[in-house]
């Protein structure tokens, strides 16, 4: 009956998409690590490997939110 | 009839959701792969789930839209109740995406604090718009709004949630950086944006402009009328399986509304230079099908649905289930049964409250006379009036079985009618050990 595979596709996908997702947060971080673009904020945007790096234009510009204000807080305090 | 060969989805059913689970995970691979961590897995994970969020959103508009190609494999009922299960997965992702990103910075005000800018602000406002989206489609009924004003608020939500959620994303996400993610947002909410333009404004438009025409309305019983719809003259018309189903807006003017309603299809595709839907009074609306006239337009879309034994030629003893006005879908099979001279065997057990409930009583009989099918129609009511001397009651299990011959291998379950009915089949049939695989149904509402 299809509302049975119904049932078992729709458990299938989002157990596959919340693993999927799970699993690229975890990867994020040591593939960020191995790269030498450290998770702390402030080295993050004020070092040299991050000023190259897009996010810190975002930074230098606006602080749009919440993430960049606290990148921004950082650098102010470091600088 | 269409190319039953699109109908024959396994294949392309697989590949649309591993197409479906590609799409909605490519920008957060690329921004795991490509974009620069905060630090914190919690943190990361609320940037992932919003990411994945988003692309679902995306993706909801095209399981909604009523795009053949995608609808074939699985059913318009079974794709709208996908749409509508991953539409609650996605608001549990985004309204989680605060809260993590919050643990993970130890920012809390970012969930509930005023101090905040204006975008976030707006991803707070439509992630609120998000809720009260999916709180109305899951509970409609219980809060007692009709179809219409919930189509209506629903077709006004839909948008506002994409362009909130796009603009939010956009301005504050730091993935959103990556000239690549900055294409798939833009390229993906373009496309969502076009695709519900043109399923909710451009293609009502289309069919209104080659409008049917309906060419007769039969009283079949007290409250039921069969109408028939033909196409202007030189178009052709719509293919379709014998059992599916289609929209139908009625111009009628007189003041009569313009409402679009699906119903299923009761005539047969075979050799008929019309289409046909026979509708009971049950609402407002149906109400006024009796006022329908000669000349009226109509915009049909259609057919949809698998509901339809010609998807599945190899199976040669079936047993019809109907209650009331769910006959339709099973007449327009044995309709086309008997256009095709098919001669596979057909037991129909038709449940009505009483006589005056039967529709096409005598051409059941007829049909039943000429042996192409090769059907026997009994009818089940459960209060006759006097001097009736066939069954009685409900169909039970004890029924299914008496009336199956003892015998229910290999036969194959079609049943539609009211949920009531359904339900009690259901059960019947599962207490008598009929597998899953031998048991169709279609399910009307799309809110259940």
């Amino acid at each position: 009956m299809r509302r049975t595979e119904l049932r078992k596709v729709t458990i299938l996908v989002i157990a596959v998409l919340v693993s999927i997702a799970v699993f690229m947060a975890i990867f994020r971080g040591s593939a960020g690590d191995s790269r030498g673009a450290s998770a702390e904020p402030g080295t993050l945007v004020c070092g040299e490997n991050a000023r190259q790096s897009s996010q810190v234009i975002r930074v230098n510009g606006s602080c749009a939110g919440v993430l960049l204000f606290h990148h921004h807080e950082k650098c102010a305090a470091h600088e | 009839m269409p190319d039953n060969a699109a109908y024959h989805g396994n294949t392309r059913g697989i590949l649309l959701v591993v197409l479906y689970m590609a799409v909605a995970i490519t920008p957060l691979i690329l921004a795991s792969v490509y974009g620069y961590p905060y630090g914190h897995v919690l943190y990361d994970l609320g940037r992932s789930f919003a990411l994945l969020g988003f692309m679902i959103i995306v993706l909801q508009v095209f399981l909604a839209a009523r795009i053949k190609w995608i609808e074939q494999p699985y059913g318009f009922d079974i794709l709208i109740r996908f749409h509508r299960n991953m539409g609650i997965f996605a608001l549990l992702l985004i309204l989680a995406h605060p809260f993590l990103l919050a643990a993970g910075s130890g920012r809390w005000a970012l969930v509930l604090g005023p101090a905040v800018s204006p975008v976030v602000w707006l991803g707070r406002i439509t992630l609120a718009v998000l809720i009260a989206s999916v709180l109305l489609s899951v509970y409609q009924r219980s809060l007692g709004l009709k179809y219409e004003p919930w189509r209506l608020v629903h077709d006004i939500l839909s948008p506002l949630i994409i362009v909130g959620a796009f603009v939010h994303s956009f301005m504050i996400g730091a993935d959103l950086n990556l000239a690549l993610m900055q294409g798939i947002w833009i390229a993906s909410a373009i496309a969502a944006v076009s695709v519900f333009v043109y399923h909710r404004l451009i293609r009502p438009r289309i069919l209104r402009k080659h409008a049917y025409r309906v060419t007769e309305v039969v009283p079949e019983a007290p409250g039921v009328w069969t109408v028939k719809l033909a196409p202007a003259a030189g178009e052709p018309l719509f293919d379709y399986l014998p059992g599916q189903f289609q929209f139908i807006t009625f111009f009628r003017n007189r003041g009569l509304p313009e409402e679009e309603h699906h119903w299923t299809i009761s005539s047969s595709p075979a050799g008929r230079d019309y289409v046909s839907s026979t509708i009971k009074a049950l609402g407002d609306f149906t109400s006024t099908m009796g006022q329908t006239r000669v000349g009226d337009r109509a915009a049909v879309h259609g057919g949809f649905g698998r509901f339809s034994y010609v998807l599945y030629p190899k199976e040669r003893d079936l047993v019809f289930i109907a209650g009331g006005i769910g006959i339709t879908p099973l007449m327009s099979m044995i309709r086309h049964m008997q256009d095709t001279r098919d001669t596979r065997q057909v037991l129909l057990l038709y449940a009505n409250k009483d006589q005056s409930g039967i529709v096409f009583s005598r051409e059941l009989s007829e049909i039943e006379a000429g042996g192409h099918p090769s059907l026997r129609v009994v009818h089940v009511l459960g209060s006759p009036g006097p001097g009736w001397k066939g069954e009685t009651g409900f169909v039970d299990e004890e029924k299914i079985l008496r009336l199956c011959g003892d015998d229910l291998d290999g036969k194959i379950f079609y049943v539609c009618g009211p949920s009531g009915l359904i339900d009690a089949v259901l059960d019947a049939l599962t207490g008598l050990g009929v597998e899953d695989y031998r048991i169709r149904i279609e399910i009307f509402s799309f809110l259940d």
